[in-house]
């Protein structure tokens, strides 16, 4: 992996590092939610710091350049989290439509 | 013993069918001295006149605070229904497609305890069935059919029929847990893979009146093909 890469992988990390804390800082991100977020920024910081394990990787599942691979786990983890965030809306869906339910038939109650 | 029945009438900006349709359930009732049935229209978050009309001319309503589509909409009605005991409860549209004449028929296989749930069917006797729906309108009520008896073994007809009544047990069952999305065809698989028993009614409907079905011509397909994966992945009980 070159030298630019790493660099930039190391600065991106950082940045989003201190994005993430700023806005668990600021009660806007729960730490519950921001863990996964802490672990994708975590695993980005030891592709930066130690990019030998990339090699290994790259070799064991056949990608052609470490950059391939980046890019391939940064996906994996995004479409892990988008997956687990869909699931999350769909329930909240469920809780929201029975909460309109209920306040809706307590209001008609007290009319 | 005389059992109760409640007319559910799910309405999202119906100010201008919404009135006559209860004069017509009222005029019936007023014919019919024994089987009287009550009527609460769910008031889906409509944007027109529809409350202000339910509240002047006195007719039972809930307006729910925010619109969910018919299918929140009529779960409230069975919710309500189970609250307040009734034995039987029928879906009925508020545009005036349905006919308050036909319900008699309809919940009669639930009386005399043939079944727990009827759909009123533009299918199942092609002469009583006036009832004009498109080329692609026919297909892809009968592909949903083709997909339910693929699941369940059993042929139901007509798939997307909003016209029908439920017993006690189904009331239950549907106010603790109603499916939001695609309700008429994902609710009869349901109750099919219960092992509770649907019968099918002929009934006829009439030409929408005003307002607008709620499947919208562009999402025609995407709802094909959510509902037939949807009854395909339903889990067996």
């Amino acid at each position: 992996m070159s030298a630019k890469l790493r660099v930039v992988l190391f600065i991106f990390s950082f940045v989003w590092f201190v994005i993430v804390m700023g806005l668990i800082r600021r009660n806007k991100l729960p730490i519950k939610y921001s863990l996964v977020w802490m672990f994708a920024i975590f695993i980005i910081f030891l592709i930066a710091v130690i990019p030998k394990i990339l090699e290994i990787f790259a070799n064991a599942f056949g990608f052609l350049t470490i950059s391939n691979l980046v890019i391939g786990i940064l996906l994996t983890i995004l479409l892990a989290i988008t997956l687990v965030l869909t699931m999350l809306i769909a329930r909240q869906k469920k809780q929201i439509t029975l909460l309109i339910q209920e306040v809706s038939m307590l209001k008609e109650k007290n009319k | 013993m005389k059992k109760s029945v409640l007319l559910i009438i799910p309405a999202y900006n119906e100010e201008s069918n919404i009135l006559n349709t209860y004069k017509k359930i009222q005029e019936f009732n007023k014919n019919a001295k024994e089987n009287q049935y009550s009527v609460i229209v769910i008031n889906d978050g409509s944007r027109d006149n529809t409350e202000s009309i339910l509240r002047d001319n006195k007719i039972p309503y809930i307006s729910l605070i925010n619109n969910l589509g018919i299918g929140g909409a009529v779960q409230t009605g069975y919710k309500y229904a189970y609250e307040n005991n009734y034995d039987i409860a029928v879906q009925f549209d508020g545009d005036g497609q349905h006919d308050v004449n036909y319900v008699m028929e309809l919940i009669k296989p639930i009386l005399d305890g043939e079944a727990n749930m009827t759909i009123g069917s533009r299918f199942v006797d092609k002469n009583s069935s006036e009832f004009k729906s498109t080329f692609a309108r026919r297909v892809g009520i009968s592909l949903i059919s083709t997909a339910i008896k693929i699941k369940t073994g059993i042929r139901v007809k007509d798939t997307t029929s909003g016209f029908r009544a439920v017993d006690k047990k189904t009331i239950k069952m549907f106010a603790k847990s109603y499916p939001l999305e695609y309700p008429e065809p994902i609710s009869t698989t349901k109750i099919l893979l219960s092992k509770l028993k649907i019968a099918e009614v002929p009934v006829s409907m009439n030409e929408r009146i005003g307002g607008k079905s709620s499947i919208v011509s562009w999402k025609k397909a995407y709802y094909m093909i959510n509902v037939m994966l949807t009854i395909l992945l339903m889990k067996r009980r």
